[in-house]
């Protein structure tokens, strides 16, 4: 197991040096530069190419990438160029916003989603199954800005239950910022619930068809702790396997959802960095998320070998 | 945009490559394909029984026709296929033939902008005064013609880099997966940037670029069900036949594995018509004055307040073309489990 | 003023127009202020006129204001500024907001384009309008407690002047008319400008009409966040970028209002960076903030209708140019016929109902607009009409259609304004393709050639938005001068340059509207560029919010705002 945990570490270097390099090439390839984002269309090119050489960005490519993943590996992550503060806090404030708000979300879409396989489950087959298949199915390929911008309307324009933006006042406590995120949270539930909750149901059909629960509730064992004490844990083993792989899009799939409640999380400095080519900013905000990716298909991987019975009892 | 999704059908195939691919440890293998396989052969139980039918040569060809006449009925029966395919269907309709049907979707009028829902104007009117009811039914075309020829194009990428790493396995099998995880591991929205920053734009280069984002998770289902198959009887006997690789993993493997790949593909359409939907509602998808669903949602977005129906019906369009895509899929995975 | 003989003369000669019958008594105004003549000095011209002396900086919020209120926290919303807000290079709605909270400008615009002291307390030409000489006000101090002097002005005109970097902004004002070593201290209080040929609208390009020239402590090193050194009402408190800016009040402002009370009224500022206008009209309306500085009319309609609200509109100068690049075919042999043909297609009215809500001015291609700058003669309307444009077409040698690209940027309403155009050319025969790129994609261009090179110069028709300048010769200096940078329609012609020439270099009124009415004459005989509107702007606030000063809603002057207790 700790063999297995380190090959994977171990294999996250390769890859994250193979993306930091697609990252410089992307600032590469957009159009534009930074001189000249940060001066402006109306600039003249002279000034566009004294701030390109005076921030070292006219040198050839393999030259600023090895300057840069040598700082970076230091610790030393730089400066923005664009918004003159350093990167680390900056970029570390939005992952920050962004794994609360992911955080959130998870917590709303484990449960739900979880009764609602489970339900389907239990009636498989049935019109019920159906229709929570079918809609927590097509709730997962509503965009986001959709169903976001659906629920703003009605939920706090009209109705005025819930705040607008995202972030709560500075100072606020800890189930304030919640509050906030309530709104925000939903279009990213949606995209999570029907996948999960089907993982929820496949579990449950599963376990349902094992011959031990058609004895218990052959034998008259109350239906309800059949559910309670086999069904529901059983059903949780798949669930837990697809909430890692999902992590990493929810933090990397902000970017709609952070736009529309203008919440400052780290999809949207992903976009902005790369269109205004901070190139530090890009590359440091791109690979902590793929970093939080990888690891959260990590711990999901060990979560699952710990719920799975066989290993509990083979030691 | 959720690419790196696995198959909402189960973790299965995905996970079981994976564990097979953490080789090392038996243990693990074990528990995690025990963990998170079992779904899938309840769900689709891939081709166990028609391997055995192909064993039987002569036997072959026939029970495969009388099985596919059988799921065609099936499917027929399928209440959620069928309405699916109606809704499916009556988009098609609407792509093909809505410009002899309503008035045009472009043309101006901005002395009746934003007017509500009436006789003439069925869904209203946007901002510029044009039809909302011709928009959204033209609508429909940028979408049918993107998302199916994108998700074809990921299954054709996916498939042949999945049959190739599954049936070679080795060093091949490793450098596409590490390169696999790469493209996984980015934000998915960096790589949209960077593919459409490489190639430009147009209808042609988002058709390219949402099949390459997909051709990632699909070469992974693809792969893993090529491992599933690769070790059985029918496989081995025409390797001990002689027969070149590629005729073994086109002839012997894809017809054995065109169930998880026609479910993986119907699940791939449904996002393909989401990740066309959110690439315009980020601006950089298509160009006005298409009235694409998504790029219409994000431009009459701020009129939400005041002329609802401008983003209402465009975004009820694109949820039903969703369901029903979703209602397809559903009663295929139903079908085939069967 | 600096000379009681010139103030004398050129007042002399002001009131003769009026009387003449030349001029209104508003566009009196505007150019008394110009040349720098104090409220008093303009009343008593007015007075000669034999006319009422009533205010002309009449703000549209200031009829019926209620008493100022002291102290509470006024919470803006708009866009997060695309870099650090170091003046010296903002370019941006967001830069320009934050920075003149803590910043202030020699010279402020007024809504009317007629200009008010601010750091400057008065200033005057020399005869030849080459020499410009600046009084500064006295006991000013900026916020790290030096006092503001002569050598902080002349400090921050070379800054911006710098051939090695210095501000694209700034420059583009001052081409051919402000060099480096052209500011003199000439002593603490005393600034002169030599100018490099005559300008009569010289005033203009030190305003805040000029964002870039916001005056900085001599000992500015680039570094804003760091060192925000101002002389505004505010001070920059805490900065974090893409989210939040907060402003406490400067207790040792040198203002004070006409009762002689500290401002600012305010105990601060706080800036709430939201780039999403949908998502700023919601926080709006859900009370969370009290000011959107600009409001973008498309969508704004609910603020509108909001009981809450009060949207302030001004009669805007900010222009969307839709530019004939005369360089490039059809419009290369084409000619005026062709660029006249499409001008004639447009339904001006309908696309400022669509895009505006009917609140713009109609412009009718050409800069010297009296509806819109009151200094200019009237323009010579252009309505829709498609029999013309049709003969135009076929003078052209078009007769059969014709099929143009039009560029433009995924940028504000021009996406909508590109497609009004296209869909309004139809019935003439001719067949617009929209070519539409992304903001950065539309301004970037190689290093080596980047006006060579950039799609906004060099596509053969395009829609650029330009945000409000104060006078006409402001536009035609940066767009329509052969030798001007930022010219998307490459337009050349000697004429219009040698009256141009001319025009800038005379301070003759009456002349001044001759060779206004000729160089308007030209632009819209050539039409090198269509002008169907000049953008209002308007700027939405709580009820409860009074006396943000403009000019217009791009600027957000604070210094004397005030909100009462709701």
């Amino acid at each position: 197991m700790l063999r297995l945990i380190g090959r994977r570490l171990l294999l996250m270097v390769p890859t994250l040096i193979l993306a930091s390099i697609l990252i410089f090439l992307l600032a590469e390839v957009l159009p534009g530069n930074v001189g000249r984002s940060i001066l402006g269309q109306y600039a003249t090119p002279e000034d566009v190419a004294a701030l390109n050489r005076e921030l070292g960005a006219d040198r050839p490519l393999v030259v600023r990438y090895v300057a840069w993943a040598g700082n970076f590996v230091t610790g030393d992550w730089g400066e923005s160029p664009v918004q003159k503060v350093p990167v680390r806090p900056y970029v570390m404030a939005a992952l920050w916003n962004s794994l609360i708000l992911a955080g959130f979300a998870l917590i709303l879409i484990v449960p739900t989603s979880i009764v609602l396989g489970v339900f389907s489950g239990l009636r498989r087959d049935s019109a019920l199954d159906r229709v929570i298949t079918v809609s927590t199915l097509s709730m997962t390929v509503i965009p986001e800005f959709v169903s976001g911008v659906v629920l703003l309307y009605v939920f706090a324009v009209w109705l005025k239950w819930l705040p607008v933006t995202a972030l709560a006042p500075e100072g606020a406590p800890f189930y304030e910022r919640l509050y906030y995120l309530i709104l925000p949270a939903i279009p990213l539930m949606f995209l999570e619930l029907g996948y999960i909750a089907r993982m929820a149901r496949v579990g449950t059909v599963q376990v349902l068809s094992m011959p031990y629960i058609r004895t218990a509730v052959l034998k008259g064992v109350p239906r309800s702790r059949v559910v309670f004490g086999h069904v529901l844990r059983n059903a949780m083993v798949p669930t837990v396997t697809v909430i890692g792989s999902q992590v990493g899009w929810l933090i990397g799939g902000l970017v709609v959802v952070e736009t529309l409640f203008s919440y400052p999380g780290i999809g949207k400095v992903m976009v902005e960095s790369a269109l205004n080519h901070d190139v530090p900013v890009l590359e440091a905000s791109v690979l902590m998320v793929a970093v939080v990716y990888m690891f959260a298909n990590l711990v999901a991987d060990i979560v699952v070998a710990l719920l799975n019975p066989r290993i509990r009892k083979g030691g | 945009m959720p690419d790196d999704r696995p198959t909402p059908f189960g973790p299965d195939p995905d996970l079981r490559e994976e564990s097979m691919q953490l080789g090392a440890d038996p243990e693990m293998i074990e528990l995690r394909a025990d963990a998170a396989s079992e779904g899938r052969d309840l769900e689709l139980p891939g081709g166990d029984h028609k391997s055995k039918a192909l064993e039987a040569d002569a036997a072959a060809t026939a029970e495969q026709k009388r099985q596919r006449r059988y799921l065609v009925k099936a499917l027929l029966r399928s209440p959620t296929f069928m309405v699916g395919l109606i809704i499916v269907l009556f988009w098609v309709f609407m792509a093909l033939f809505s410009a002899f049907i309503t008035q045009s979707p472009t043309l101006t009028d901005p002395n009746i902008s934003l007017a509500a829902p009436s006789a003439s104007h069925w869904f209203g009117t946007d901002d510029l005064g044009r039809d909302v009811f011709a928009r959204t039914m033209a609508g429909a075309r940028t979408v049918l013609i993107i998302a199916p020829l994108a998700t074809l194009l990921a299954l054709l990428w996916g498939g042949i880099i999945g049959l190739i790493a599954g049936f070679w396995r080795g060093i091949t099998d490793e450098i596409i997966m590490r390169l696999i995880d790469v493209l996984l591991a980015l934000p998915i929205i960096i790589t949209s940037i960077l593919i459409l920053s490489l190639l430009g734009k147009g209808t042609a280069i988002i058709i390219v670029a949402i099949g390459a984002l997909f051709t990632p998770v699909v070469s992974r289902t693809v792969r893993a069900a090529v491992i599933g198959e690769r070790e059985r009887e029918y496989v081995m006997a025409a390797r001990l036949r002689g027969e070149r690789s590629a005729f073994v993993m086109v002839r012997e493997i894809l017809p054995n594995i065109t169930q998880p790949i026609i479910v993986e593909g119907t699940i791939r359409l449904g996002y393909a018509v989401f990740t066309a939907a959110t690439l315009s509602f980020l601006g950089f998808g298509l160009a006005p004055p298409s009235p694409d669903w998504g790029l219409t949602i994000s431009v009459e977005r701020v009129f939400l307040q005041i002329a609802p129906w401008t983003v209402l019906f465009p975004a009820a369009a694109l949820a039903s073309l969703v369901v029903a895509v979703n209602l397809i899929t559903d009663g295929l995975g139903r079908t085939f489990s069967k | 003023m600096a000379s009681a003989k010139y103030e004398r003369e050129y007042g002399q000669h002001l009131v003769e127009q009026v009387l003449k019958g030349k001029m209104t008594r508003r566009q009196m105004l505007v150019r008394a202020s110009v040349f720098g003549f104090s409220m008093t000095a303009a009343g008593s011209l007015l007075a000669a006129c034999g006319g009422d002396s009533t205010d002309s900086s009449s703000s549209p919020s200031a009829a019926g204001m209620p008493a100022p209120v002291m102290g509470g926290i006024l919470k803006l919303i708009g866009p997060a500024p695309i870099t650090d807000p170091d003046p010296v290079t903002i370019y941006d709605q967001g830069g320009i907001v934050l920075v003149s909270q803590f910043l202030e400008y020699l010279i402020n615009l007024n809504d009317d384009n007629s200009l008010r002291p601010v750091l400057a307390e008065s200033w005057t030409p020399n005869d030849t309008l080459d020499v410009w000489t600046f009084k500064l006000r006295t006991g000013v101090t900026f916020n790290d407690g030096t006092p503001f002097e002569a050598e902080d002005v002349v400090a921050t005109m070379e800054r911006l002047l710098d051939p090695e970097g210095g501000s694209g902004g700034a420059k583009s004002q001052w081409g051919g008319v402000l060099s480096p070593k052209g500011t003199k201290a000439v002593d603490a209080t005393t600034v002169e400008f030599t100018l490099d040929k005559p300008y009569a609208d010289f005033p203009y390009t030190v305003s805040n009409g000029n964002y870039n020239s916001a005056i900085l402590s001599r000992s500015y090193k680039g570094d804003i966040l760091k060192n925000a050194v101002g002389t505004g009402a505010y001070i920059l408190d805490q900065y974090t970028p893409k989210q939040k800016a907060t402003f406490k009040k400067n207790p040792t402002y040198w203002g004070k209002d006409d009762a002689g009370k500290q401002l600012p009224y305010l105990d601060g500022l706080e800036y709430i960076m939201v780039e999403d206008n949908s998502a700023q009209n919601l926080q709006l309306q859900s009370g969370a903030v009290d000011c959107q500085p600009q409001t973008v009319f498309q969508g704004a309609q609910a603020l509108f209708q909001d009981p809450n609200l009060r949207v302030d509109i001004y009669p805007g100068t900010g222009i969307r140019e839709i530019a004939f690049n005369q360089t490039k075919e059809p419009w290369k042999s084409g000619g005026a016929n062709l660029c006249q043909a499409v001008a004639y297609c447009l339904d001006r009215p309908a696309i400022n109902k669509a895009l505006y809500d009917d609140r713009s001015n109609l412009g009718y291609d050409t800069f010297w607009q009296e509806t819109v700058f009151p200094s200019s003669p009237p323009a010579p309307e252009r309505a829709q009409d498609y029999d013309k444009a049709k003969q135009l077409l076929a003078d052209a040698g078009h007769a059969g259609g014709l099929e143009i690209e039009l560029t433009v940027a995924k940028y504000l309403e021009n996406p909508q304004l590109a497609q009004l155009i296209q869909d309004q050319c139809k019935p003439a025969g001719i067949t617009v393709k929209i070519n539409q790129m992304s903001y950065t994609e539309f301004y970037a261009g190689s290093d080596a050639d980047y006006y060579g090179t950039t799609p906004w110069i060099v596509a053969p028709m395009t829609i650029v938005e330009w945000g409000s300048r104060p006078a006409p010769g402001i536009y035609a200096a940066a767009m329509l001068l052969p030798d001007a940078v930022w010219s998307s329609s490459h337009w050349d012609n000697k004429d219009f340059v040698s009256t141009f020439d001319e025009y800038e270099s005379t301070g003759d009124e009456a002349m001044r509207a001759e060779l206004a009415t000729k160089l308007s004459t030209l632009q819209q005989t050539d039409t090198p560029i269509m002008l169907p509107f000049f953008i209002s702007q308007a700027r939405a606030q709580k009820k409860n919010v009074y006396n943000i000063k403009g000019p217009g809603s791009i600027y957000c002057d604070c210094s004397a705002a005030y909100m009462t207790t709701a």
